[in-house]
């Protein structure tokens, strides 16, 4: 019964998150963000600073609407999944995570314009995106494998 | 960097290609589906188009789908499963002479301009889908390059359909259809829930994370982990739990708030519907292990608090009770001892997650109940066997004499009979025959469910119809 509506949102996190992916590449390519862009990475940096409550930030819910909040209760699981898996690969080039996820967390809120991440870091952050984004995407899909049986109750 | 060499390029190519044929197959079909004729209603048109346009609007724009979002527009493509409600929905699948007096009759809950596909599933359950545009528009809002205005403007309205299904097997069984009343409930309601729910959400959310970290701290197997292991551990055990504590808590307020609706609309017939449905299943299942649902018995138990009018009348025997429907009621008394054990709460106290998710129901229970009575005004009161009694009893009679049991009164000063009262009485009938031969159904049940569809049907004609009979009798 919830699951349409909240598949939805989980859609729409994922190809945001993917678009975003794809913003940060060009930036780090040079290009300059465009407002389209820096829309994405304001909601992007909204919605993963609700998702990460390891940051201080997560206490201030000003912010936040109540729709992102259970969003971000949705897609949290999915985010320290990939969140780990990334952080091996990435732990050689980013040696202190928290300074790393601060700076990311404030770009990506300020629209892409505020940048103090090299353009190598922001490869691995759009590398961590688009592996969320396709974790979120593969929990809303069969993928390819039948369906399990339904629930026997009646919605 | 987002773009390897790892042969990604080769699978967008074919992807692109393949979503292009995908999605032109899926617009044919649904095209074919919404020129079909054999439907009830317009409704399962209306949901074809729109299959039909976002299949034919996806597949246009494909050439401007960025390669790596081709798997999202892959995921939409699957919204094929829509298409098997509108085939489903033709004439001869449904119990046609039910649809449009329960047309009717929840339009006057839900508004002049809902629209409803009431269809059969294969498969043991009732159920709704409501909010179909609205997630389809949600889904597509996230696609930058997709024509949304375009996509509106040539879907149409919708905002307002609603597909209901029902057991195909079933399909004649009138008398379980009570649970539509629960269906009722979760069009009306479900929103309003979920954002009542959402606001409670934000409030309570960071202490329950809490409580749920500390009991994972404080379990044994997770004292023996490395200090950088036990944190990565917590956070996403934490996480995991949090979310399922969320979505347990939102299933019970959700399928609770629809029971209460349910049971203000049809009264003891939907407490007799949800009570003989739920016999063939585990009762006391916690909601983790049953996808998030609270236990039948619980929710048996609120239907039996709201019918307490009636199963008082009985219990305290204050009130003269017509004989014809004591059997029905001292059947329901039976449910209402049953839901008196709390195995189905030891059940959700034995494990954390939906311990937690109910404290949460139970803070958030007071405004359910009033969510409830806002949203069906006319039905502060749930329906009452005993304050229809006579009118039920006289119905019963009828339905003694083999008549369908549509109206009371003598002709031209008649009443027809509302759906709800139709229901209570047949249920009341098959209570009262039971109670003197148990074999009594196996016999007679399907007659007595064809009556009771007749009866739903001449009401209803009687209702749209019968005034002006009424009047053109009189006048001659």
């Amino acid at each position: 019964m919830v699951e349409l509506l909240e598949s939805a949102h989980i859609f729409e996190a994922s190809t945001k998150l993917q678009f975003a992916a794809t913003c940060l590449s060009k930036i780090a390519g040079g290009e300059k963000p465009t407002q389209q862009t820096r829309d994405i990475l304001t909601w992007t940096g909204t919605l993963l600073m609700r998702v990460d409550w390891r940051r201080d930030e997560w206490a201030s819910a000003a912010y936040i609407n109540p729709v992102m909040a259970t969003q971000a209760t949705a897609v949290r699981p999915v985010f320290f999944e990939t969140f780990f898996k990334w952080f091996k690969e990435a732990k050689r080039e980013v040696p202190d995570i928290g300074d790393f996820l601060k700076l990311f967390y404030s770009f990506l809120r300020s629209g892409g314009v505020e940048s103090k991440l090299t353009s190598e870091q922001l490869d691995l952050a759009a590398q961590f995106l688009q592996a969320f984004s396709e974790n979120l995407l593969s929990r809303i899909s069969t993928n390819g494998i039948p369906k399990p049986n339904p629930v026997p109750v009646f919605a | 960097m987002c773009q390897g060499n790892d042969g990604k390029e080769w699978q967008q190519n074919t992807l692109r290609r393949e979503l292009l044929r995908q999605a032109s197959g899926l617009a044919v079909t649904a095209r074919k589906l919404e020129e079909n004729q054999d439907y009830p209603n317009k409704s399962p048109q209306s949901l074809a188009r729109l299959v039909r346009v976002t299949a034919e609007l996806l597949a246009k724009t494909l050439e401007d789908t960025p390669d790596g979002r081709l798997k999202h527009v892959a995921t939409l493509l699957c919204c094929d499963e829509f298409l098997r409600i509108v085939e489903h929905s033709r004439v001869s699948l449904t119990p046609w002479s039910m649809i449009q007096a329960t047309e009717v009759f929840l339009r006057k809950y839900v508004g002049d301009d809902a629209y409803f596909i009431i269809s059969p599933e294969w498969n043991y359950n009732y159920g709704v889908r409501t909010g179909v545009f609205a997630a389809f528009e949600k889904a597509l809002s996230g696609l930058e390059w997709f024509p949304l205005d375009e996509w509106r403007k040539e879907v149409g309205w919708g905002e307002k359909l609603f597909c209901i299904s029902f057991p195909r097997i079933e399909k004649l069984n009138v008398l379980l259809h009570a649970n539509l009343g629960h269906e009722l409930g979760h069009i009306i309601t479900q929103r309003k829930v979920e954002v009542s729910f959402e606001k409670m959400w934000l409030e309570k959310e960071a202490e329950i994370k809490e409580r749920l970290k500390n009991l994972i701290r404080g379990d044994a197997s997770f004292e023996a982990m490395g200090d950088l292991l036990k944190e990565t551990v917590a956070e996403i055990k934490a996480s995991d739990d949090t979310e399922k504590v969320r979505q347990v808590a939102l299933q019970a307020l959700i399928e609770t708030t629809a029971d209460k609706v349910g049971v203000r609309v049809f009264g003891p017939a939907a407490l007799a519907s949800m009570a003989e449905i739920c016999t063939r299943w585990h009762v006391d299942i916690n909601p983790i292990g049953n996808g998030n649902y609270p236990p039948w018995r619980y929710r048996l138990r609120i239907l039996a608090q709201e019918c307490s009018r009636d199963l008082d009348a009985i219990s305290q025997n204050e009130q003269r009770i017509h004989a014809d429907i004591v059997p029905f009621l001292e059947w329901l008394l039976k449910i209402r001892e049953f839901t008196s054990s709390a195995t189905d709460m030891k059940e959700i106290q034995s494990n954390p997650i939906s311990a937690e998710a109910y404290k949460l129901v139970n803070q958030a229970l007071d405004d359910m109940n009033e969510l409830v009575t806002s949203s069906i005004p006319d039905e502060k009161k749930t329906f009452s066997l005993v304050e229809n009694q006579e009118e039920i009893s006289e119905l019963i009679g009828r339905l003694e004499d083999q008549v369908p049991p549509n109206e009371s009164g003598i002709w031209p000063d008649i009443k027809p009979a509302s759906l709800e009262t139709i229901l209570n009485a047949c249920w009341a009938y098959k209570l009262k025959e039971i109670s003197q031969d148990k074999s009594w159904c196996e016999k007679n049940i399907e007659r007595l469910f064809r009556l009771c569809l007749k009866a739903i049907e001449s009401s209803y004609v009687s209702t749209t119809f019968g005034p002006k009979l009424i009047e053109a009798y009189l006048q001659d």
